[in-house]
């Protein structure tokens, strides 16, 4: 095909009004985002600065200081083996919210390929992953992350596996729905007229239309997961003692809820606020990860 | 006699539609398309042009018929020569550009992947893409959602070049703009004809557009076409009653009154029952009972090899701006 | 004399608010005498759907009424408040575009048609049934009994619009507007539509109004017609001779960028430049930096709908270069 002339069709262009900002200086300008971020971001940074800030070892015992109440000297207490329970939260979510932020990794990232994957190409392949997502979901996520960690083993390495196992249903079947309807678009048909091959297309054209919503997702899966292993520290099949942890906390505090209300209680609140953080950043993000 | 570009020889495509049953959406098309000239496919829906149109370009597979570009065979895999050959133009300018990727991406994506240029040379082949279809090149960086639906068009107009291809099929490119926006793709389109002596296959429902540029003109009627020949046959002497309803129920700027009954009874039937016999008999008026026994073929006139119908009746002059036939000349 | 069916004085609209506020619809005018057609006509964002649905009291929520007043048949009707959906029962009734949109897909079409004859008419069930064949044939939908029984979704494009029809004439009103009713059916459905809306205005005394963004269908169907650019009205009057001799650059330019059957196989002209963003408008005419007629005057004169006789308006400071020049072109 020779150079073309220019054609004299040129019309003067009106410059669009919105302008093209990028990710980031979007995500910054959602205050719900922000907030979220604030929040999940303070509660991180204490975890992770837990033996600079606390002044006590979290299994340092104290024999002469059993079960005190919140005093200068212990910010929230004691417990019954005169543990400092703010040193102890604090460490406890450096264990926690690392299983919590890095157990979602493997559903996500294996997940979000498996549904893209199955969505385009569709087939047997297709029909069976997709019965096998549907045997999964059929159970409830506790109940079945409980009982991996059973027969695998308690502590860290079982919880990972567990949650591997059965945490990346949710992602396969978001995408795979997502990719059904991009893959139908007329962009996507023309980007293989154009003679794009399926591992181009699925990497320019499909994934980066379909994985927002995963990501909004992971937000919420973060709880998720983070609920689990303080579920599976309460029975005693998470993390195990001497590691401090917020589930085995409560465990361990309800023997004195009448009396020492606090040790069963205070391991909840950074959970919870963790959870509205989170759940704040997914809103804002939502609206940040829209096309531009 | 040039050899056709692309030739489509008994071309079937079936889906099984929402409720299970098999629709016969394209049931039997031959066309051919020879290098530099325009083909319009003209019909209303349900009638299967789409369905060719992305059949050409590989997108859906057929049941039956082949479709030769230059004399070969394009199989269920196509080369990417092949697939380069033929490009698309798609009807919804906001569904058929990645809204993530700017203009530059879009295009140098298809140009480095081809290798088309070399590297040095992708930004300055971009700017000339965006030239030939009327942008100015400071909008290489702009995303989708930034254009009107007019610069989408000639964005994805600049897409389908960028490959370099021996023909472009246009599926309604111009139905979803505003009236003034179509004149100038349009016109776009007449001009790439002029400078690039661009293969273009125009589908339209409307025939004042297809009337523009079309050197030849296909109307098509549940899957099959119902008359074929050049653009001066098909508007000054139709010879299928579709046809002729079609350029009657036309709606045109100086006519001031709504068109004469076309004499066209009941609507399309669903794609799943198509007529025993002729299949525009239950909604022609010239229909008579041969028509609901033999289904007419596609044969040329007398006189015109060039000009094909298929209608019992393709002998029977009919005036213009009539759609009846009350005595009819065989 | 009698009173026009519809009369709209001044309208505007507006969207938004604060520095996002901009006027979607400014000092429109237009009436329709009894039993006639007016044609609405422009391209997107000319303002001729919000036009058309703040006369029936549909606005879209962020949209608001900023001024004007609505007379049907002489007495007024309120174009914003509580009482803008009753005042307009039995009088005024919308055919909209989009059938799969604008039926209710989980009910039956005809007892989607009885609606208004049980609600509006206080008809009894029976009679009420009975009165939704009468208008189901009277669209010309087919074997109406059976049909009636029919979701929309089992029923083709040109039937679903007949049956949109029906439920607008089923509250028996007077005026009948109608909003792009055919642009998204086939062109042989288009002109069985437009028929029957030709039969019905005959037999029923209807007044229509119609938006479009087609010249022709335009054309066919209205007496007189309105074009509308960015908001206003540019040119009004007999549809005959508005299109054969135009009195506003727009309405010329529209004419000759069309792709027409009749017209010449020469290419069609576009209009160089592109509409103007609502947010922000030319100053003085909102068409002058398209407009080869444009003189100095152009750019700051708040331009205005003038009669320029025979029953005609225009908002051109040059019309009458134009009725000069196609005077003698």
């Amino acid at each position: 095909m020779k150079l073309p002339a220019a054609t004299p069709s040129a019309q003067p262009i009106a410059e669009s009004a919105g302008r093209h900002r990028s990710i980031a200086r979007r995500a910054f300008g959602s205050r719900t985002f922000v907030a979220g971020l604030c929040i999940v971001g303070c509660i991180t940074m204490l975890a992770v600065l837990a033996p600079v800030i606390s002044r006590y070892g979290p299994n340092q015992q104290n024999p002469f200081h059993t079960l005190e109440g919140p005093s200068a000297a212990h910010w929230l207490g004691t417990d019954d083996l005169g543990r400092d329970v703010w040193s102890r939260v604090l460490y406890a979510g450096r264990t926690d919210l690392f299983i919590g932020f890095a157990a979602v990794l493997f559903p996500l990232i294996f997940g979000t390929l498996l549904g893209i994957m199955v969505g385009y190409f569709g087939g047997r392949f297709d029909t069976f992953t997709m019965r096998l997502v549907d045997v999964i979901i059929a159970f409830p996520f506790f109940v079945l992350v409980i009982a991996l960690v059973f027969i695998i083993g308690p502590g860290i390495r079982g919880i990972f596996i567990a949650i591997a196992l059965t945490d990346w249903v949710v992602y396969t079947r978001i995408i795979r729905s997502q990719t059904l309807v991009v893959r139908e678009l007329d962009w996507v048909a023309a980007a293989r007229a154009g003679g794009l091959s399926h591992a181009r297309v699925l990497r320019r054209h499909i994934l980066p239309n379909t994985i927002p919503q995963a990501i909004v997702y992971v937000m919420s899966d973060i709880v998720y997961v983070l609920l689990a292993v303080v579920t599976l520290g309460y029975l005693g099949l998470g993390i195990q003692p001497p590691t401090p942890d917020w589930g085995s906390m409560i465990s361990e505090g309800q023997s004195f809820l009448t009396t020492n209300l606090w040790l069963s209680t205070i391991p909840g609140v950074p959970i919870v606020l963790i959870g509205l953080g989170l759940s704040l950043c997914a809103d804002g993000l939502t609206d940040v990860l829209r096309p531009p | 006699m040039v050899n056709p570009l692309l030739s489509i020889k008994d071309l079937k495509v079936s889906f099984r539609s929402n409720d299970r049953a098999m629709v016969r959406a394209v049931d039997g098309v031959s066309l051919d398309v020879h290098p530099g000239e325009t083909l319009g496919i003209v019909g209303e829906s349900g009638c299967g042009k789409t369905t060719v149109a992305r059949a050409i370009i590989g997108q859906v597979q057929p049941d039956e018929g082949t479709i030769y570009l230059d004399g070969q065979p394009l199989g269920r895999q196509r080369t990417i020569t092949q697939r380069r050959a033929v490009q698309m133009v798609f009807q919804d300018p906001y569904s058929s550009l990645n809204p993530r990727m700017t203009a530059q991406q879009t295009l140098r994506e298809l140009l480095r992947v081809h290798q088309l240029v070399p590297s040095s040379e992708t930004n300055r082949r971009c700017q000339e893409l965006l030239e030939m279809v009327g942008l100015p090149s400071r909008v290489l960086h702009n995303y989708p959602s930034q254009f009107s639906g007019g610069q989408r068009q000639r964005l994805a107009i600049a897409r389908a070049l960028a490959v370099e291809p021996r023909a472009i099929v246009a599926d309604e490119p111009v139905s979803a703009l505003d009236v003034s926006v179509q004149a100038t793709i349009l016109q776009l389109f007449a001009e790439l004809k002029a400078s690039l002596g661009l293969t273009l296959i125009l589908i339209s429902h409307d025939l004042a557009v297809v009337r523009h540029l079309c050197d030849r003109i296909a109307v098509m009627y549940l899957g099959r076409i119902a008359e074929r020949g050049s653009r001066e046959v098909i508007f000054d002497d139709p010879r299928h009653p579709y046809t002729r309803a079609l350029l009657t129920a036309a709606p045109r700027i100086r006519r001031y009154e709504a068109p004469e009954d076309l004499g066209l009874r009941g609507e399309l039937p669903g794609g799943v029952d198509i007529p025993a016999g002729c299949r525009f008999h239950p909604r022609c008026p010239i229909a008579e009972s041969i028509c609901e026994r033999d289904d007419p073929p596609l044969l040329g006139l007398d006189g015109d090899p060039g000009h094909l119908s298929a209608c019992h009746f393709r002998a029977a002059r009919v005036a213009n701006g009539s759609s009846q036939v009350k005595r009819l000349e065989l | 004399m009698k009173p026009p069916a519809l009369e709209l004085r001044e309208l505007a609209v507006e969207f938004g608010q604060g520095p996002g506020r901009f006027r979607a619809v400014e000092d429109v005018s237009v009436s329709v005498a009894d039993g006639g057609t007016l044609g609405l006509v422009g391209e997107s964002g000319c303002g001729k759907s919000i036009t058309l649905r703040a006369v029936m009291g549909l606005l879209p929520s962020g949209a608001q009424v900023a001024s004007g007043r609505l007379l049907a048949g002489g007495s007024e009707l309120p174009l914003a408040g509580k009482g803008v959906r009753a005042a307009r029962r039995r009088r005024v009734a919308m055919v909209f575009q989009d059938p799969s949109s604008g039926l209710n897909p989980v009910m039956r079409v005809g007892a989607q048609v009885a609606e208004a004859p049980r609600t509006v008419l206080g008809l009894s069930a029976r009679r009420a049934r009975d009165r939704a064949l009468e208008l189901l044939a009277m669209c010309g939908v087919p074997d109406p009994k059976r049909r009636a029984g029919a979701f929309p979704h089992q029923l083709s494009g040109g039937t679903r619009q007949r049956v949109m029809i029906a439920i607008a004439l089923s509250s028996e009103p007077r005026i009948l507007l109608c909003d792009e009713p055919t642009t998204a059916l086939d062109v042989t459905i288009q002109a069985q539509i437009l028929r029957l809306l030709q039969d019905l205005r005959e037999r029923m005394g209807l007044t229509i109004v119609f938006v479009t963004h087609n010249l022709a269908v335009v054309g066919e169907l209205c007496d007189e017609l309105a074009v509308m650019y960015a908001g206003r009205v540019v040119e009004t009057g007999a549809t005959r001779q508005v299109l054969d001799r135009p009195r506003h650059p727009y309405t010329l330019g529209l004419l000759r960028s069309a792709v027409d059957l009749d017209a010449p196989v020469s290419e069609p002209q576009p209009i160089p430049g592109v509409l103007p963003d609502p947010l922000h408008r030319p100053a003085g005419c909102a068409f002058h930096p398209r407009c080869w007629l444009a003189t100095p005057d152009c750019t700051v004169t708040d331009v205005r709908l003038e009669d320029v006789g025979a029953g005609r308006q225009s908002a051109c400071l040059n019309h009458q270069h134009l009725a000069d020049a196609t005077r003698h072109g």
